[in-house]
């Protein structure tokens, strides 16, 4: 060993019992790694949530009566439903007090065969003369190019990129941008402009396997954005109070809607972490208590050599910070491997938006948890670390004989 | 006595990580779907063939993991475990790019079983690398 | 220049000096006089073997001696000091730089290395001890190929060696010497006298050593008898006592 000192002491006790060492460092990991996939999963649902709410631009959305839960799964995970409204309703909305601006949508399924995609995947039909949600996005990235009626935006994991073209219901489209990644419905979205669905509409019974029952009046959703100086929850009260058979939801009410789903397996998850870190606590105290009572003889005979009280304690409490520091960095990684292999997999079972936030975030976040965990260490070890280096050096050895 | 003991443990660990890849296609299995080609021919999607390839390497580091554990001679060791540390390589490269796994990133295939091979591929390179790095010197014996 | 007198030079400064010291236990109800009204000195260059049944005393003795636990009475001088008026760390670093101590069992560190464990005080001394030290000092032991032993590969006499080495490390000018070779054949002890003999003669260390083996006191310069804590006898035994000019 090039140097002698009191890490690499502690590093050799530590592997004297290396199977006590790896029992604990594994408990302390799994309750660093438990914690922090619940935090970056939740901080990846808060993340994904204002970036989304940021593109869907608008403050209400308006739908048929009955079909709210549907129409916020579809935005939320983007799993497509359809249902249809007479577009009646956007010319009353529109005149109402505190209304800025509406812009329609239909909403239609592709079919389960289309090529572009494995699944069936949804089609938005908007109108670019009012969208706002679309809208910003091809100002900056198509530099205010008119938008063909066949001209298509894709989210991002929709397996078409710029310049590609494709088949929906016999009617041929082409590709001219890719929205950025939002974690949410908005992924699996193909935004279609009015004219070019209602004409892939009309041709679907001549051109397409299956025939689209969907009149020229049907709309699936109002976008409404509210005046400034209006408030967003009187304008719904209005609108509701103005309309039959629709209902309104603001995009607070759709964090809400993830929230509730969220709320249960988050629950037990940083229910079940508390418990392991408690635990944990518990059993590295026991086991100091335990290496030190073992090792009393030992200590007494360092202190025999001239190792002040104060190393003594150092010691003690670098052993126990060094396993629980290994233990806390060995569950981040492993836990930020698995999070990263399975995050798809993870957001399609939890039925989450996600999106993982960034680096700089992650980082904050797994060094708290490095230190929540080297603090554990801290508090399980520091009665063994007191009561061993305050011990009188001969009885220390005579204890341990 | 202790490098034998370091060795039968990198071995053991070798065989249980070659046993996991191989029944990883079997726990998180790839898409079941069936392709029809242009002829009418129906063959199995390219995620099929990756689970295979994969199977096959798993037997191969579950055998040289065996072989590690039971074999007493440092260079041998450490010669297997070059070739265990490949093997890992050979994991992880597989389902990206010698046999890539379906296109659409919500398939089945790409969910679950291509995660699960990488991270265990990446845990066999560690495992090689660790292993090929061991001094190949006996410690010495006591004389009294 | 070296010369010998008769441990009883007025002029000599005591290295050791006990003023009727005590040492009492509670145990239960019982108060247990481990050590009892002791008063000794001992001299520059003395080798002083401490002997008596198991529980007379001779180990509390030596505690007393070298700092490891307080007097229930009494005062203890060490180099001119009392130990009374050190703190702790005062008391560390006197045993870190000036005492050196070799236990029975010799109780190495079982994951250093024979050369690590020689190194180790290095850690509470003045400065760290260098591997090339380290290796001297194992050498001048006997152990000059066991440098990357582990102490479960070496035999009860080695790791005794080994413990010497450690207790040598930062050219201590008292050693107190535990029972080193209480778990050793009559060989190895033979060894082990040898190395503490030529320490003593050779380098005019101030040896305290503590035996059951009332035969081995013989090679020391002063012969201690301990009994239910008293120290019943303070012999001289060769007549003569180096010390230093």
């Amino acid at each position: 060993m090039k140097e002698i000192n009191l890490l690499t002491l502690a590093l050799q006790n530590l592997r004297r019992k290396p199977y006590r060492t790896i029992v604990i460092g594994l408990c302390v990991a799994v309750a660093t790694g438990s914690l922090f996939a619940a935090t970056i999963v939740l901080r990846g649902v808060q993340h994904s949530l204002t970036v989304g709410r940021a593109r869907l631009g608008a403050d209400l959305v308006i739908v048929p009566d009955g079909y709210e839960t549907l129409a916020q799964e579809a935005f939320i995970t983007g799993q497509p439903s359809t249902f249809y409204m007479s577009d009646v309703a956007e010319k009353k909305i529109s005149t109402l007090s505190g209304v800025n601006q509406t812009s329609p949508q239909v909403f239609v399924e592709t079919l389960s065969n289309a090529s572009c995609c494995i699944g069936e995947f949804f089609l938005v039909g908007f109108d670019p003369e009012t969208d706002f949600t679309i809208s910003p996005w091809l100002t900056t990235h198509l530099d205010g190019k008119a938008l063909g009626p066949f001209d298509i935006i894709v989210g991002d994991r929709i397996l078409l990129r710029e310049g590609e073209t494709v088949i929906f219901y016999g009617t041929d489209f082409s590709v001219v941008g890719v929205l950025e990644k939002t974690g949410m419905g908005i992924d699996r979205t193909i935004y279609v402009p009015m004219e070019g669905l209602r004409s892939m509409i009309a041709n679907s019974e001549t051109l397409a396997e299956q025939t689209l029952e969907i009149s020229p009046n049907d709309l699936s959703s109002i976008m409404v954005s509210v005046k400034p100086d209006a408030e967003i929850l009187d304008v719904a009260e209005l609108i509701e109070a103005n309309l039959d058979g629709v209902n309104v939801f603001t995009a607070t009410q759709l964090n809400q809607a993830v929230g509730n789903q969220l709320q249960g397996v988050l629950g037990i998850t940083f229910g079940v972490t508390a418990s392991l870190w408690l635990m944990s606590l518990f059993t590295i105290g026991l086991v100091f208590s335990l290496i030190v009572n073992e090792r009393q003889r030992e200590l007494g005979i360092l202190r025999a050599m001239g190792a002040k009280r104060k190393v003594i304690f150092q010691l003690v409490m670098g052993e126990a910070g060094l396993l629980t520091g290994l233990g806390g960095l060995s569950g981040l990684v492993a836990a930020g491997v698995l999070l990263t292999g399975f995050s798809r997999l993870i957001q399609l079972r939890l039925r989450i938006p996600y999106l993982l936030p960034n680096v700089f975030e992650i980082m904050g976040i797994s060094l708290l948890l490095l230190l929540l965990a080297l603090f554990t260490g801290a508090l399980a070890s520091l009665h063994p670390a007191l009561s061993s280096s305050k011990m009188e050096p001969y009885a220390a050895i005579r204890k341990g004989e | 006595m202790k490098q034998l003991k370091r060795a039968s443990t990198s071995g053991i660990a070798t065989a249980v990580l070659g046993f996991l890849i191989v029944i990883t296609p079997i726990i998180l299995p790839v898409c079941e779907g069936l392709l029809e080609l242009a002829s009418g021919k129906q063959v199995p999607m390219r995620c099929h063939w990756t689970a295979r390839a994969e199977m096959l390497l798993g037997v191969l580091i579950f055998i040289i993991g065996l072989m590690i554990t039971f074999l007493k001679n440092p260079q041998e060791r450490r010669r297997l475990h070059h070739l265990v540390a490949m093997l890992g390589a050979a994991t992880i490269l597989t389902p990206i790019f010698i046999i890539p796994t379906c296109m659409n990133p919500d398939m089945a295939c790409n969910l679950a079983t291509k995660p699960a091979l990488i991270i265990l591929g990446g845990v066999v390179l560690l495992v090689g690398m660790a292993g090929s790095r061991t001094p190949s010197m006996p410690s010495s014996e006591s004389t009294e | 220049m070296m010369s010998r007198n008769n441990g009883n030079d007025a002029a000599a400064k005591p290295v050791i000096r006990l003023d009727n010291i005590s040492k009492h236990y509670q145990q239960g109800s019982e108060t247990v006089r481990a050590v009892d009204d002791v008063t000794l000195q001992v001299l520059p260059g003395d080798f002083a073997s401490i002997t008596g049944r198991s529980g007379s005393g001779k180990t509390t003795l030596l505690s007393l001696i070298g700092g490891l636990t307080t007097p229930s009475r009494g005062e203890v001088e060490i180099f001119g000091e009392a130990m009374s008026s050190l703190n702790d760390d005062a008391l560390s670093f006197l045993r870190a730089n000036r005492i050196g101590f070799v236990f029975q069992f010799a109780s190495l560190i079982p994951t250093l290395t024979a050369q690590d464990n020689v190194r180790l005080p290095g850690m509470f001394g003045e400065k760290p001890v260098s591997p090339k030290d380290a290796a001297d000092l194992l050498a001048w032991v006997g152990l000059s190929d066991k440098l990357h032993n582990f102490p479960a590969e070496l035999s009860g006499g080695q790791q005794t060696r080994v413990a010497l080495a450690r207790a040598l490390t930062n050219h201590p000018s008292l050693l107190l010497a535990d029972e080193p070779t209480g778990n050793l054949d009559v060989e190895t002890e033979s060894e082990i006298l040898t190395l503490l003999r030529n320490l003593n003669r050779e380098r005019g260390m101030t040896i305290v050593l503590v035996t059951h083996n009332p035969e081995l006191a013989q090679h020391g310069t002063r012969h201690l008898v301990m009994q239910s804590g008293k120290l019943t006898e303070n012999i001289i035994v060769n007549k003569e006592v180096l010390i230093r000019e």
